[in-house]
């Protein structure tokens, strides 16, 4: 196993303390994390509202139940941007479902009236992000496509092959493909 | 398994990880979390690995500072989480004393040996679960006479993929083992198999508790069977 980065045994720490219940290493966790989840949970449900709700449901199941995270299976990082998406899919999902049944149009997002915080993102965090980006530009426009169909957009495999017209094994395929070949690209930055 | 039969799960595993399987695959890659995934070191590495770049691509969203506003709120839900509350309710209570004062973790699901380092955790994990003010807690219904009712509870978190299991049983019959089956519409899945250690039982299944409607465990042979059979012990309906 790699030793891990300083940003990620730094997480590990802020984990076991908040194992706990030392709310000074939540909020340290609020501070590092916070941006980054609520970007995303933004770009996944386009909705101001939905992702603060995504956002504080992440966070509150995480201060509820810490032992969720297993150090062993990875950077903190990854476990809680998971949560973050997976939830946010949900939402996205659930509002679909409740949008077709009441056949009302959504009302897209809503100005949040209230200031932003002054959360400034760290160096190491947007440094992790250009190395993403660098990886998925080396993928193929296909392979790209159904990833962020899937992963920002919130579609099932099915959906996605209804959407391009072509067959779910196509979709399967690329989704595969491309997983794996960021999976060894991360991987190789993160042994370099 | 063949390496076809594995490519099929690993493209499974991949969809998973997006979160981007429909409700029946979801379901499939549920069984294989439980069943095949934790004795497989190549389907797990590879499951830990598709998971870690899922978690990377959130960071392709870009950061968005969130509002003062939910940060207060946020931070207003960090002075609720008290031991007397969640040691408060009633459930709570009667589950830390059960799998407190024990420290059992005797899930033997698909051949997998638990480490005992792993007992704490694990039951710490059922501890919070039980006592979380969202849980669901279902209590078993006991299907043979000799048996109480509520010996045995299914609790879980909506939302999270674990399903747990506990409470007390007698040994099975010689030669035989419990078995876990999972019920959706009237159709069953194992779930493993499992013997009481000291007639206690704690079991904590990878599966997405809100696909399912209920539980049933059944005394089986020592192999374990394909189809439930009618030595019911108990069941739980969600």
């Amino acid at each position: 196993m790699p030793t891990p980065r300083p940003e990620d045994a730094r997480d590990a720490d802020l984990h076991r303390r908040l194992v706990l219940g030392d709310r000074q290493a939540f909020e340290e966790l609020y501070r590092r994390y916070s941006g980054a989840a609520f970007g995303l949970a933004h770009r996944v449900t386009g909705h101001e509202l939905l992702a603060q709700e995504v956002v504080h449901d992440s966070y509150l199941a995480l201060w509820r139940a810490p032992e969720a995270f297993d150090p062993a299976r990875g950077p903190f990082r990854t476990f809680f941007l998971s949560l973050v998406h997976h939830r946010a899919v949900d939402t996205v999902r659930r509002e679909e479902r409740l949008r077709r049944r009441t056949e009302r149009m959504n009302p897209g997002p809503v100005a949040d009236e209230d200031v932003a915080e002054g959360i400034v993102e760290e160096s190491w965090l947007a440094d992790r992000r250009v190395r993403v980006r660098s990886a998925l530009e080396n993928l193929p426009a296909e392979q790209r496509q159904v990833l962020d169909m899937a992963y920002f957009r919130g579609r099932t495999q099915a959906q996605i092959a209804a959407e391009l017209g072509v067959p779910l094994g196509t979709v399967k395929t690329r989704t595969l493909t491309a997983m794996r070949k960021l999976q060894r690209m991360l991987a190789e930055e993160d042994h370099e | 398994m063949t390496f076809e039969d594995h490519e099929a799960i690993v493209e499974l595993l991949a969809g998973h990880a997006l979160h981007a399987l429909d409700e029946e695959e979801a379901a499939r890659a549920e069984d294989l979390l439980a069943s095949h995934v934790p004795s497989c070191p190549q389907c797990s590495a590879t499951l830990e690995g598709f998971r870690s770049v899922a978690g990377d691509l959130g960071l392709m969203a870009g950061s968005r500072r969130p509002s003062r506003l939910l940060g207060l709120r946020i931070r207003r839900m960090t002075s609720s989480r008290k031991l007397a509350v969640w040691l408060g309710r009633s459930v709570g209570i009667a589950a830390a004393l059960l799998v407190g004062a024990v420290l059992l973790w005797n899930l033997h699901l698909s051949g997998r040996v638990n480490r005992a380092e792993e007992r704490q955790a694990r039951t710490t994990e059922v501890l919070n679960t039980v006592s979380h003010p969202e849980s669901r807690i279902v209590p078993f219904s006991a299907e043979r006479s000799e048996l109480e009712s509520g010996a045995m509870t299914a609790a879980f978190l909506p939302g999270r993929h674990f399903l747990y299991v506990f409470g007390s049983l007698p040994d099975p019959a010689p030669g035989r083992v419990y078995q876990v089956w999972l019920s959706r519409e009237g159709r069953f899945r194992t779930a493993g198999t499992f013997l009481p250690e000291a007639g206690l039982v704690l079991l904590r299944l990878t599966v997405n508790p809100a696909i399912y409607d209920g539980v049933l465990i059944t005394e089986e042979p020592a192999s374990g069977s394909k189809e439930p059979s009618d030595r019911r012990i108990v069941t739980a309906a969600f």
